[in-house]
């Protein structure tokens, strides 16, 4: 039987066949005659276009599964972008508000640099110097100044890197604490000016270098504490708890402040026309020469260096090298 | 210290008088007695 359709289909491929179709209206025929190599083509194109189906359909889905594949990125990259756009909205609004801080300050830094000019201004005209003697118009502290910002809505809003931000309100703090700085510093040469014209020396000083204590020794004769022997004290001393403060009695510039074998770690001050004050035996010192100082500013603490038997501060008044007695000043408060 | 008032110069001397007893109190090298004699005698002022 297997051989029998083998050798059928062998004969398909050996010898012509013959197709016959016949009406069923009629009964007409039509035989087609089909031969062996006219078999074999149709075959071959058959097979050939099976072979070409199955390719077009495997390109189709391939194709398909790109296009959704695609898609799906598309959509991660949407919202990546709606992100980093939202974040970026974000810092823009940040920085703006940084960038109203930063003006304020500005504003800030304005207000201070015309008080310390109308302050220079109305000193000079009062004292009749000559404003050329003084560096505060020339010395005046940065220029403040730019374009205005638009809104953080803006589409013109100007990038700010956020280091540069930081920076220039660093920069603009550290103005600002030195113009507070010179701000008190003319108020107070201000009155050591006016002081120079018009105050007496008594009423430059007052009161005493320490807020709690006693007079431990007075101005005048004495016997000294370390050698017994008769001397003349130049000043008067105030006897207080080791580490209290020293205040200063009338504002006046630092002159010097540091160590010497007798007076120990010691303050000078000038108060302007020839008048000076002096603090010694400190354990500690809180200034340096230059500083402007403001009356009761605390400028060390008591202590008992150099030449002294206990925690004390030796107080002197100089008015032109002279050394005065300091009662009369510590009286007068 | 003429003040003109003998109770304010009673006064006045007789701080001078604790002044005076606490300075010596301290140039003997004893800085806390006179300190507390200073206390002792009103004449610390805070």
């Amino acid at each position: 039987m297997e051989r029998t359709v083998k050798a059928k289909l062998a004969s398909l491929f050996l010898a012509p066949v013959y197709i016959v179709l016949v009406s069923e209206s009629d009964g007409r025929r039509l035989s087609l005659r089909v031969t062996p190599v006219m078999l074999q083509i149709g075959l071959v194109l058959a097979v050939g276009a099976l072979i070409a189906c199955v390719m077009a359909l495997n390109v189709i889905g391939t194709h398909y599964d790109g296009a959704i594949a695609s898609a799906s990125k598309f959509d991660a990259w949407e919202t990546t972008i709606q992100e980093q756009r939202t974040e970026l909205d974000t810092l823009r609004r940040e920085s703006y508000l940084d960038i109203e801080s930063v003006l304020t300050w500005a504003e800030s830094l304005q207000e201070g640099l015309a008080s310390i000019e109308s302050l220079g201004t109305r000193m000079f005209e009062e004292t009749g110097i000559e404003a050329d003697d003084f560096d505060i118009q020339r010395s005046r502290i940065g220029g403040i100044g730019g374009p205005v910002l638009q809104g953080a809505d803006g589409d013109d809003a100007p990038p700010v890197a956020p280091g540069e931000l930081e920076s220039t309100v660093a920069s603009l703090e550290g103005m600002r604490a030195t113009l507070e700085v010179r701000e008190r510093q003319l108020s107070v040469l201000r009155a050591l000016v006016l002081g120079a014209s018009s105050e007496r020396i008594e009423d430059k000083l007052s009161g005493k270098p320490v807020k709690s204590g006693w007079i431990s020794s007075s101005y005048g004769r004495r016997n000294d504490p370390i050698t017994h022997a008769p001397a003349f004290h130049n000043g008067m001393d105030f006897g207080a708890r080791h580490g209290s403060a020293i205040i200063a009695t009338g504002v006046g510039v630092v002159t010097f402040a540091g160590r010497d074998r007798s007076y120990g770690n010691y303050v000078e001050i000038s108060h302007g026309d020839g008048l000076k004050t002096l603090y010694a035996h400190a354990g500690n010192i809180h200034v340096v020469p230059g500083d402007v100082v403001e009356k009761g500013q605390v400028i060390g603490e008591v202590g008992d260096t150099g030449r002294s038997t206990g925690p004390h501060v030796h107080y002197e008044v100089i008015h032109d090298g002279k050394r005065l007695n300091p009662w009369r000043f510590v009286h007068s408060s | 210290m003429m003040t003109g008032n003998s109770t304010l110069v009673g006064d006045s001397r007789r701080q001078e008088g604790a002044h005076l007893f606490c300075q010596i109190v301290e140039s003997l090298g004893l800085t806390q007695e006179a300190a507390d004699c200073a206390a002792a005698f009103s004449i610390w002022f805070e």
